[in-house]
């Protein structure tokens, strides 16, 4: 039963992080139709600012808040600079302009600071006992910040103004902007949010897996197949989905051995992507 | 207040509207009339700066219109067209506060009293998703967000489009309130003049 409690801990740890970056994939989908293959990248940039920050000596908290701000706005700024002159071109070309990015920038992060694994203490030493085994409180502390980002993001979507602006022209954008709402400042927010969503999860993650150039190319990964599971655009969704994935690959590596899990989970998604194929397509949802 | 001379606008090669020139003065209502494809949305379309190309001259308030709608929208010049123009998976009032927000320092409360006021079957609704909506309830409720914007003119589309008689005196009330109106029917829909 104890390692079972412990798994499902695991999971949601895992899938905690991966709501954070799908989440943003989400929103930047749904309100632009940008699927974003940078967004790992930002998780990565992110993870890399806290580390250099912590390095110079500044806590761990204003660290986290210095790499979420600088990914949020100039990471987002960059990449809507780049996109911008492609926003009425076609959907291949803005796809092949984020794995450019993406590319250019992992290369400058093993260029610059070199491909090994940088290793970050975690600021919570404490261990909290879970029947016999002594869980460490700040993997708890991750789930619960992650939480607590998801919850913002959700009230941020549904009654503040920026929010509300963001479904408008998620939904549609000519009659969004036919009501005077700033359709370019709009795009700006959506970009901005989405960037620092990744910076989030990568800076709450570095003491759990260190970082390295291609840290985030495994959970943008997981994260697309949360976003597509959950309805790309679809918020919540995609925030849940990536919680229940991250628990069940956890708990069904206890049963099924190997590979088999993943085999397992994406057999479950591939259901759920056949199942949503006869709904409507959705933009940014609650 | 708004000032049209010579007015072309184009999709593609296809010239739509062919020197089309015309005064609205303050309070007045003006309705553009004629057959399918002379261009009348068109007209409007061009107005807004939504999507055709245009020459001409359009001006606004002694202003020249120029650049992107929502440039034009913040100007006081307020459109409603008139199809799948709700936010379908935002809320009835959710859609009526997109609008209100624009202005700043805006009564949001106020705009919504406002709006039940002149649209009571909308507050009955207004938890609900826009896309649920009747026609006639969306054509409401685009109104209805369209004058949450405080504008200083409102183009209408097709005011009374695809509505029951009862709701086009309902929507016909409405423009009769607000400060200007100025729309664009078909002779053999229904009929409303403003004054």
């Amino acid at each position: 039963m104890e390692h079972v409690i412990v798994a499902c801990l695991n999971g949601l740890v895992v899938g905690a992080s991966i709501a954070l970056v799908a989440a943003g994939l989400a929103l930047l989908f749904g309100v632009l139709g940008i699927l974003n293959f940078a967004q790992g990248d930002f998780f990565m940039i992110g993870a890399y600012i806290l580390w250099l920050s912590v390095r110079q000596g500044i806590s761990f908290w204003l660290a986290l808040v210095i790499a979420v701000v600088v990914v949020g706005l100039v990471g987002g700024l960059a990449l809507m600079g780049a996109l911008w002159p492609l926003r009425d071109r076609p959907q291949a070309l803005v796809l092949l302009a984020t794995i450019g990015f993406s590319l250019i920038v992992e290369q400058l992060a093993a260029g610059l600071v070199g491909a090994d694994a940088k290793p970050v203490a975690a600021p919570i030493g404490m261990r909290i006992a879970v029947g016999g085994t002594q869980y460490p409180a700040y993997d708890l502390f991750v789930v619960l910040a992650a939480a607590l980002v998801l919850a913002g993001g959700f009230l941020f979507l549904k009654y503040m103004r920026y929010g509300i602006w963001l479904r408008a022209v998620a939904q549609n954008q000519r009659m969004a902007s036919a009501l005077g709402l700033p359709v370019p400042r709009i795009y700006a927010v959506a970009f901005v949010v989405s960037a620092a969503l990744a910076a989030v999860a990568g800076s709450l993650l570095v003491p759990l897996t260190g970082v390295y150039p291609t840290v985030g190319l495994d959970i943008t990964l997981n994260a697309f197949i949360v976003v597509i599971a959950g309805g790309l655009g679809n918020f919540r969704g995609a925030a849940l989905i990536a919680l229940g994935l991250g628990v069940a690959e956890s708990l069904g590596s206890i049963f099924i051995p190997g590979a088999g899990v993943q085999v397992a989970v994406f057999a479950l998604v591939i259901l759920l992507v056949i199942g949503r194929a006869r709904l409507r397509p959705v933009t940014v949802r609650l | 207040m708004l000032e049209i001379e010579d007015l072309h606008a184009f999709y593609g090669r296809s010239h739509v509207v062919q020197g089309v020139s015309l005064r609205v003065e303050a309070g007045e209502g003006v309705g553009l009339v004629g057959h399918n494809g002379v261009g009348k949305t068109t007209t409007l379309k061009a107005i807004m700066g939504m999507g055709p190309r245009t020459a001409g001259r359009i001006a606004f308030a002694g202003r020249e219109l120029r650049g992107p709608a929502h440039r034009r929208a913040r100007l006081g010049l307020g459109f409603v067209p008139d199809a799948e123009a709700v936010f379908a998976d935002m809320t009835v009032e959710e859609n009526i506060r997109a609008a209100a927000m624009v202005h700043r320092n805006g009564d949001q409360q106020a705009c919504l009293d406002a709006a039940y006021a002149l649209f009571p079957m909308l507050e009955a609704r207004r938890r609900q998703f826009a896309g649920t909506l009747s026609g006639g309830e969306q054509k409401a409720l685009t109104l209805a967000r369209g004058l949450a914007l405080k504008p200083r003119l409102i183009l209408v589309d097709e005011p009374s489009e695809g509505l029951m008689p009862r709701n086009v005196d309902v929507v016909a009330q409405a423009l009769h309130t607000a400060p200007t109106a100025w729309t664009s029917s078909r002779p053999r829909t229904g009929w409303w003049a403003p004054t």
